[in-house]
């Protein structure tokens, strides 16, 4: 009986333009999840490691995808995107599989509702943090000339805890507990709004921490020393609050490569 | 449709047949043409007389399923489904080309949304549920997908249930059905004297190919001979099984060992004779230990029904591992999370000395690879107490290769 793992794998162009669907044939019940615009995924419920079982996504908006599918996968898709078939089969190897698998762990996470994990990069690490109500906090902010601070839900002015999973934390020399706020602003008439983020750099080699919302633009930030104690990094994201509540995203690596990934 | 076929060619092929009648010559004849009819491609000139063999025993239709299989498959493709779908194709008469009605079944679009978020079954069901799909279109009725899925989940999940599911699940039986040929080794006493490395070979060779299939037999000689990729799924679980048998017997080879008679072992005994006298190294059966750990433990949870995630992972994890590795009775508290070796942070890994146990040992260096510690740990079960009392409990496949790692662990 076939499972993920054995990498049989179906990959069929959706009738929306720029959308593909990639199955990895197995018998094991899954759990479906949208996690944005874009991006739904579904994973076998009783496989804490497996790769995605099933993947709907837009393709063509960002290196995201790239990333997270690898060099196989994405030059099947180009191959699909032209006139022609379709949907194409084709057998991944176990240690594409498990590439596949470490990439995708943040994403699992979420849909199998356990912690927050670390996904595998050619040369890093990404996770993906859902629910944090950034949107909600942001709107509740009152619209004024000086910044309104605040942090999630009834919580005042404290900062929001936020836990990076440890080899994320461990790659990027920071300690694993980070901490954001949100802010709301009028500037020269203009509203802006977004998040502050904070870590704290341990001593030693580290590479750079990047945050960025999790949504099709692919846009990301890095952090920065704050001038006053460089051990502290900032970071300063942009939000603005619109459909749904957009999910936070970190990765280490000093590029979000494409097109170059080593599958394992 | 005008495919060549020689009837003149079958009838001279099976009037060669023994004990032949010039009667049942015209009804294999009869029954050519009609199989002829059915496989619309031609009929390579020196298949008649295996054909008229066929036809005489009333097995044409295994002949052609394998026929239009053969014509069909692809590797990207499971083997086990080109089969299903060719024998369900072969179950609908009114579809007079079966190979372009497979390849056309095979090669459906996905027509189904995305579902609504929550559970449900596993994207192989969806595949055979538009196989289904597509059949119903061949043959002129109405696709329900919803209604198929619901049905797919309903019933035991297997692959005959699916085939039953698709139509032809008779044929598909007879297609798929292992037969072991080979009988599993007595029981033997051991005579506590040391055996010679002819004596190791042939108690090998008997462990490698006890209770095969012939299909089984073909994928151990195909290891041993280094045909196998070591990044291959395919009965990664079964030569798992093989190695820990080679495992067992070697500490036990009394005189005499058994002869298998088996036309393979001409070519693999030197293999295998090399192997015992240098060192066991045999062909790797992954390139990442963890990889084949997760998909042995997927083929656990199948299999077992018991079997839960923290379970498979700490029994493929005690199982899946190589002749010179070992798993230490021992835990470690102290253990810091990232191994010493590095390959958890880092895609260059520093070689472990043996007595070091480190999880993520290639398949040829020597070694402990696992501790109560480390298991506990992949397994995400609570502590070391646990991964001991998990083991101890466990009933299910393999249950034999993890006793010595629990008596050990006593």
């Amino acid at each position: 009986m076939l499972t993920a793992w054995d990498g049989y794998t179906r990959v069929d162009y959706l009738h929306a333009p720029g959308r593909v669907r990639i199955s990895l044939l197995t018998v094991e019940p899954v759990v479906h999840r949208r996690i944005r615009r874009g991006l739904a995924c579904a994973f076998a419920a009783g496989d804490l490691t497996g790769p995605p079982a099933v993947l709907e996504l837009d393709v063509g908006w960002g290196e995201t995808e790239d990333l997270l599918l690898g060099p196989r996968l994405m030059d099947v898709i180009t191959g699909i995107r032209g006139p022609g078939s379709r949907s194409r089969s084709i057998r991944l190897e176990l240690d594409e599989v498990a590439a596949l698998a470490d990439r995708w762990a943040p994403y699992r996470s979420q849909v199998l509702g356990v912690p927050a994990e670390s996904g595998r990069l050619a040369d890093g690490f990404w996770t993906s943090f859902l629910k944090l109500g950034l949107a909600k906090v942001i709107r509740s902010l009152p619209v004024a000339a000086d910044p309104v601070y605040r942090a999630g839900d009834d919580c005042g002015f404290a900062w929001q805890p936020l836990r990076l999973p440890v080899p994320l934390a461990q790659d990027a020399g920071v300690e694993p507990l980070a901490r954001w706020v949100a802010y709301r602003q009028l500037a020269d008439g203009v509203e802006e709004s977004g998040v502050v983020i904070h870590a704290t750099a341990l001593p030693g080699r580290r590479k750079d921490l990047h945050a960025g919302l999790d949504d099709r633009d692919d846009s990301w930030v890095v952090f920065e020393p704050d001038p006053d104690d460089p051990t502290l990094l900032v970071a300063e994201l942009p939000v603005v609050p619109g459909r749904g509540e957009p999910a936070l995203r970190f990765r280490t690596e000093g590029r979000w490569p494409s097109r170059s990934i080593q599958t394992c | 449709m005008a495919e060549p076929f020689h009837p003149d060619l079958l009838r001279d092929a099976a009037a060669r047949l023994p004990g032949i009648d010039p009667g049942a010559i015209d009804a294999v004849v009869e029954r050519g043409i009609q199989f002829a009819q059915r496989l619309s491609r031609p009929v390579p000139e020196d298949a008649y007389p295996l054909l008229a063999v066929s036809l005489r025993a009333g097995i044409d239709d295994l002949v052609l399923a394998t026929q239009v299989i053969e014509e069909v498959s692809r590797p990207e493709l499971p083997p086990v489904l080109v089969t299903m779908v060719t024998t369900a194709v072969l179950s609908r008469p009114e579809l007079s080309d079966p190979v372009a009605a497979a390849r056309t079944v095979l090669n459906r679009a996905a027509s189904r949304r995305f579902p609504e978020d929550g559970p449900g079954p596993g994207p192989l069901l969806w595949q055979i549920a538009e196989y289904r799909a597509a059949l119903d279109e061949l043959t002129g009725s109405e696709p329900d997908l919803e209604r198929y899925l619901r049905d797919l989940t309903a019933s035991p999940g297997t692959m005959q249930a699916f085939a039953e599911f698709l139509g032809g699940a008779e044929l598909f039986v007879q297609l798929t059905r292992t037969e072991l040929d080979v009988p599993e080794l007595d029981e033997v006493v051991c005579d506590g004297t040391s055996p010679d490395s002819e004596t190791i070979t042939s108690w090998l060779l008997a462990e490698l190919y006890a209770g095969t299939s012939s299909s089984q037999r073909r994928v151990v000689t195909e290891w041993l001979t280094g045909l196998r990729s070591p990044t291959s799924q395919d009965d990664l679980a079964f030569l798992v099984d093989r190695i820990r048998r080679v495992e067992r017997r070697l500490a036990c080879c009394p005189s005499p060992a058994p002869r298998l008679d088996l036309p393979e072992l001409e070519r693999v005994r030197p293999v295998v004779s090399a192997a015992v006298r240098n060192g066991l190294s045999f062909p790797p059966l992954w390139t990442d230990r963890s990889a084949a750990i997760n998909l042995a433990a997927s083929k656990l949870r199948l299999e077992t029904n018991t079997a839960t995630w923290p379970i498979s992972m700490l029994v493929a994890s005690v199982v899946v591992r190589s002749l010179h590795q070992d798993v230490h009775q021992a835990a470690d508290p102290d253990r810091p999370l990232d191994c010493a070796c590095g390959a958890d942070l880092h895609s260059l890994r520093t070689p472990r000395r043996p007595d070091e146990v480190c999880p993520h040992r290639p398949w040829p260096e020597p070694g402990r690879v696992e501790d109560l510690t480390t298991l506990a740990r992949t397994a995400r079960v609570g502590d070391e107490n646990l991964a001991q009392l998990h083991l101890k409990r466990y009933q299910g496949l393999w249950r034999e290769w993890i006793g010595d790692a629990r008596d050990r662990m006593d």
